[in-house]
């Protein structure tokens, strides 16, 4: 809590914490695990492209997640994504009294997502994830 | 000190309202500040409400990969201690994950600090109440049993009769709970937050 986004307790397959419950299946950079009713899906990929582009191939990735899930009968608690992106720097060099500036966009953007569903598996949660994000996990 | 859980289930509009509520507690005033902290807890590996909810001005903290309602009730405890030493807030808004169970999470805070005066809200989706109501009626229910306030949220999206059906299957949830129809997408009336925090 320290740094006010410490992560306070850090699962992994191995995990023996007392009084957990959850199933782990890592597989980064797409995780599943299980809690009570609900299959926890969190996924962390890059787009590269700028960002306007790559916002509306994030919002069509998430649709389809979500059509796949509810075609297998499942219920969608939330599909979630933050995307962010540097957009456009700068850099400013002085040799004299002048300035020279260089602009540079970004074709960078950074995807953090969840998808919280139920009455499907979480083998099903995963094919679906990984089937969806299959171009952009590796870039 | 105060300390507001706000439940609900997924998707319900919790970090909406929390935007509204954090912002009305914060007025105009940099003085205030200082009086909230945000307390994010999501289930999943990687969080995102707290980015929604950071640079407001407020001190958001976050406790992401497990449910501090069960497995992370531990480090509930111990993340709240940090927060009353680090900031003394007059009050911590804790946003539950939307499996959470709240009553579970009010039982552990009035066990470990007995000090503080806790109140439970839970946040009910107008528009998916009837879809979700099946497949999750034992969760929706155990979420909703201990509130004392429930916010029937995006009325706006729901004709009149399907709003009055809807209110009516959550009654026999709760029946003791105070309780408001709102939109988080337009402004809240303020009578809202001051039945949230105990004081309407």
């Amino acid at each position: 809590m320290g740094n006010n986004s410490a992560k306070l307790h850090e699962h992994s397959e191995k995990c023996d914490c007392e009084g957990h419950d959850e199933h782990h299946q890592q597989h980064n950079p797409i995780t599943i695990t299980t809690h009570d009713m609900s299959i926890v899906g969190s996924y962390k990929f890059s787009i590269e492209k700028p960002y306007q582009e790559a916002e509306a191939i994030l919002d069509g990735l998430l649709k389809h997640v979500a059509k796949e899930v509810t075609d297998l009968g499942g219920i969608i608690g939330h599909i979630k994504a933050f995307l962010t992106s540097e957009n456009k720097s700068c850099m400013i060099s002085i040799t004299e009294y002048e300035s020279n500036k260089r602009y540079i966009e970004s074709f960078h953007c950074n995807v953090e997502g969840v998808a919280i569903v139920f009455c499907i598996e979480p083998e099903q949660l995963e094919g679906i994830l990984i089937k969806a994000f299959r171009g952009y996990l590796e870039s | 000190m105060k300390i507001l859980i706000l439940g609900g289930f997924l998707g319900s509009g919790k970090t909406s309202i929390i935007i509204q509520l954090a912002k009305y507690i914060v007025g105009n005033n940099p003085e205030n500040i200082t009086k909230v902290v945000i307390l994010e807890n999501e289930i999943g590996e990687v969080s995102i409400d707290d980015k929604m909810l950071r640079g407001g001005g407020y001190e958001v903290t976050n406790m992401f990969s497990g449910c501090i309602c069960c497995t992370m009730s531990g480090e509930l405890v111990i993340g709240l201690n940090h927060i009353m030493r680090d900031f003394s807030p007059q009050l911590i808004i804790m946003e539950a994950t939307g499996v959470a169970y709240p009553h579970n999470i009010r039982e552990t805070i009035t066990q470990s600090v007995p000090e503080v005066d806790c109140y439970v809200t839970c946040v009910t989706d107008a528009k998916r109440w009837k879809k979700l109501l099946r497949p999750m009626e034992m969760m929706l229910k155990d979420q909703l049993n201990a509130a004392d306030v429930i916010l029937i949220n995006k009325v706006d999206m729901v004709d009149q009769d399907t709003l009055a059906e809807v209110e009516a299957s959550i009654r026999t949830f709760n029946h003791n709970a105070k309780f408001f129809k709102v939109s988080a997408a337009e402004q809240i009336d303020t009578k809202v937050f001051d039945a949230m925090l105990g004081n309407g």
